[in-house]
């Protein structure tokens, strides 16, 4: 836990270790959140919105009121809370599960071709670089609409994690090259210590400081994307929300309700950074290298 | 229901085919008033693509408007507004056809001076060509009235596998053309007005390729065609305007934007700057703008509705299990929200309510005393599945599917086009199905391939947002194209309903037969009163359409023809 407490002690750190938190939460009670407003991520609400006027939300910042804290969508006066909150835990979910992929898969291969070198490493290391230049977006959205009918919720998992894995790969490959020659691993290896326990017991442990690392920098980084495949058209199906298909319905209404836009935006962005800035610290905690002295 | 204006009463097809508009109140606007003059650039902002430029293929209306620029046909619609839009008037032929034998043998002259774009004149073998492709199974999206109206045509396959030609259209000389029926079509003279009637040179036709190179007969012609992205047409020197009293020609080139974002569009035309002064919309205007345009007086100066008798309804697989089961498509009638569908739209501004299949217009209430008994004077007939300011009826749903043996709800999958307002439009479907248990999937099409993916019945789901506009005024090429279980096809099936009952079949076959127009009118208006009780599709809108132009395009109204989309051959640039 000293890992923790060095975090909190810088005020970056505690801010966005906050906001990662806050948003866990939200995310996980988001049907306390809406049982509380008494809203639904799905019922439409006709009478929010004025037909006349294109279906714009009646009441000022896109229909903000008692009924509706964050107002509601235009054209079909969904809730904006409910939505926003739900989606939270579709961005958060398909993001976590997909980052936990794509470590595994990094790890386990990279630590793989690092340690043992020789042709393993020559395999899955042309592996890792034909993934890494792949246009995966291209091939991600090809490979999504391929299969109209499968769970899209699992597909982006496993879509997102399977072109992750070679980033992670590579810093553990290289970790595990310097660490296999390391003084420590020899010892034990005349102690007489098997393949499988130098792996496992000598340079696993040792990779936890950058596994760390990059699993908190690739949790934004799959959010963005997921972000960015629901903005294609590609994510999630409807009714299910996620923040990118709100902002990429906000779009045209941008002029005209300004705040459907800004909510699930602003969302994304500080998620997005709060993420980010967490990873940083974590960097800077466990590479004395990089800390600023 | 407001009624609609008596004078607007006319066509429309398949969210697709010919439509009535009028010039709405603000319809004629600042737009009509100038004088276009000739020459200068006319820039078209499109959201969608054009679905098929081929004549023998072209069955979207937003096509066939374009089509017009490009090809003549025996006759066409009126270049009006309104009422006069929906009037058939002579083209490429000296009248608008010559019936004898009972209108089964109908007899065209075509114009002396009209030309191909490369100088050759058009000839009424170029005609029978034309026709004769439609009945190539690698064309097969068209119209259906040539293989189902000329003798000999439902055994022909088409001039690439038949060279010999059908023969029951004669071609005595240059400029006469003789169409052989298999039964009296009275308004036969409508019906080649439709694209697939336009002239085809054989040595120019390169099959499936013709789709991106039409050969022009028109005003313009192709100067570069990039699907998906822009369609150039310049002049056409070969086109002579005095043989033409259709189409203005005015601009020297136009330009056609295509599968813009229908949001960027609207910004365009808003700001009205630069190339985009000159630049009108190919679509109506999109729910997010409406707010803005409507509250801006200048602005709502360059709004041009045009009304329509286009309906649109969501088409029931009646083939799909439980859909086979009358209650559970009477469920989806009820269920279904279509004040919120309509909001998806734009709101009041995009149309009114449908309660039936036919619009008011069509639907012959007025024509006799027995029907406009039954139906307020001048207005729609009855709903049967009433519900309160057409916002559905969940409590009645639920009940029909609980007694169909559905009380634990249902899934169903419902396609779309994938674009924003497919998207909203099958959320709109999707939330008023559930209120009554049915679980609604949603299947996103992209929007070229749409129409051939659910005229597929082996490709299409269980329901399918969808629509018709009639080719010409009446009822006629609405109910026998769409309700005919006789003609489920393949590919490139209108029947999305895939209903087949033999009671309406038989029906269809006497109405074709009366030869009394309002009396035809009214039995169509009760047969689709007939056909609404097995609830095949449900009705939710009679579109009309809000079209923004820029503020230096003139000659702007919207035409009947084309859902009220704007009449391009009509339009200018002011000088």
């Amino acid at each position: 836990m000293t890992v923790l407490r060095k975090l909190l002690a810088q005020r970056s750190a505690a801010l966005a270790l906050t906001a990662v938190a806050l948003l866990v939460l939200t995310a996980l009670a988001a049907p306390l959140i809406t049982w509380l407003a008494g809203s639904s991520p799905t019922a439409f609400h006709g009478e929010a919105v004025d037909p006349a006027l294109g279906g714009l939300p009646r009441g000022t910042a896109g229909g903000i009121s008692a009924a509706h804290w964050l107002g509601v969508e235009p054209v079909n006066g969904r809730d904006v809370l409910a939505r926003v909150v739900y989606g939270a835990r579709v961005s958060l979910l398909i993001a976590v599960l997909a980052t936990a992929l794509s470590v595994t898969l990094g790890t386990a291969l990279g630590l793989l071709a690092g340690f043992l070198g020789g042709w393993t490493d020559t395999v899955i290391g042309r592996l890792m670089d034909l993934l890494l230049s792949f246009p995966s977006l291209i091939f991600m959205i090809a490979l999504i609409s391929a299969a109209p009918g499968a769970d899209r919720r699992l597909l982006l998992v496993v879509v997102l994690g399977f072109f992750g894995w070679p980033y992670v790969g590579r810093i553990v490959r290289g970790q595990a090259m310097v660490l296999a020659r390391g003084e420590f691993v020899a010892a034990a290896r005349v102690l007489g210590a098997s393949r499988r326990t130098l792996l496992l017991r000598e340079v696993l442990p040792n990779l936890t400081g950058p596994v760390l690392v990059v699993a908190t920098m690739s949790i934004p980084a799959c959010i963005a994307t997921e972000a960015g495949l629901s903005f294609l058209g590609v994510g999630v199906q409807p009714p299910t929300p996620s923040w990118g298909q709100m902002i990429a319905t906000a779009v045209p209404w941008y002029a005209a309700d300004p705040a459907y836009f800004l909510i699930p935006g602003a969302l994304l962005f500080v998620t997005v950074l709060a993420f980010n800035v967490l990873g940083d610290a974590v960097r800077d905690t466990l590479d004395p290298r990089s800390r600023p002295r | 229901m407001r009624p609609r204006r008596a004078a607007c009463a006319l066509t429309a097809t398949l969210g697709l085919l010919s439509a009535a508009a009028c010039g709405g109140p603000d319809g004629g606007g600042a737009a009509a008033d100038a004088t276009p003059a000739p020459g200068g650039t006319l820039h078209v902002l499109s959201s969608i693509d054009l679905e098929h430029l081929d004549p023998a293929r072209a069955y979207v209306t937003s096509t066939q408007d374009v089509g017009r620029l490009l090809y003549r046909t025996l006759t066409t619609f009126a270049p009006a507004p309104g009422q006069a839009g929906g009037q058939i008037v002579p083209d490429l032929a000296t009248d608008t056809g010559r019936p004898a034998d009972g209108a089964r043998t109908w007899t065209f002259t075509l114009k002396d001076g009209v030309k191909f774009e490369d100088g050759r004149p058009v000839t009424s073998k170029d005609v029978k060509y034309g026709v004769e492709r439609t009945f190539a199974a690698e064309l097969p999206e068209g119209p259906p009235y040539a293989r189902l109206w000329l003798a000999g045509g439902e055994t022909y396959k088409g001039p690439y596998k038949d060279p010999a030609g059908l023969a029951s259209i004669e071609t005595p000389d240059e400029r006469t053309i003789v169409f052989r029926l298999n039964r009296p079509v009275a308004d036969f003279g409508s019906a080649v007005s439709l694209p697939m009637f336009a002239p085809v040179p054989q040595d120019k036709d390169t099959g499936v390729g013709y789709d991106n190179r039409p050969f022009s007969s028109g005003p313009y012609r192709i100067d570069a065609f990039e699907p998906k992205k822009q369609l150039t047409l310049v002049r056409n020197p070969a086109w002579d305007r005095t043989t033409d009293t259709v189409r203005k020609g005015l601009p020297d080139k136009v330009v056609i934007d295509l599968n813009l974002d229908p949001a960027v569009v609207d910004q365009r035309l808003i700001a009205g700057q630069g190339e985009d002064a000159d630049a009108v919309a190919l679509e109506p205007i999109g729910p997010a703008s409406v707010g803005r345009v409507v509250n801006d007086p200048r602005l709502k100066k360059r709004l041009v509705t045009g009304e329509s008798i286009n309906t649109r309804f969501l088409s029931i697989n009646t083939r799909h299990r439980p859909l086979d089961d009358v209650r559970v498509r009477q469920a989806i009638a009820y269920a279904l929200d279509k004040d919120a569908l309509r909001t998806t739209r734009g709101g009041p501004i995009a149309g009114d309510l449908a309660t039936t299949l036919l619009p008011p217009t069509l639907s012959g209430a007025a024509a006799t005393p027995a029907t406009a008994a039954a139906t307020p004077p001048g207005g729609a007939p009855e709903d049967p599945y009433p519900s309160k300011d057409g916002k559905g009826d969940p409590d009645k749903a639920k009940a029909l599917l609980a007694e169909a043996g559905h009380a634990s709800g249902l899934e169903l999958t419902l396609d779309t086009p994938a674009t924003a307002g497919g998207k909203a439009q099958g959320e709109a479907v999707q939330a008023s199905l559930a209120r009554a248990g049915i679980t609604v999937k949603i299947n996103e099409i992209s929007s070229s391939a749409f129409y051939s993916t659910v005229g597929s019945p082996a490709r299409q789901h269980d329901l399918v947002i969808d629509g018709w506009t009639p080719d010409w005024p009446g009822a006629s090429t609405y109910l026998p194209i769409l309700f005919d279980g006789r003609l489920i096809t393949p590919e490139g099936n209108n029947n999305r309903a895939q209903y087949d009952s033999p009671e309406v079949d038989a029906r269809l076959d006497e109405i074709a037969a009366v030869g009394d127009p309002a009396a035809a009118q009214s039995a169509y208006g009760e047969l689709a009163q007939r056909i609404m009780r097995d609830a095949p599709v449900v009705p939710f809108l009679w579109d009309r359409a809000a079209v923004l132009v820029g503020p230096n395009v003139a000659g702007a109204y919207g035409h009947t023809a084309f859902v009220g989309r704007l009449d391009l051959v009509s339009l200018g640039l002011r000088k």
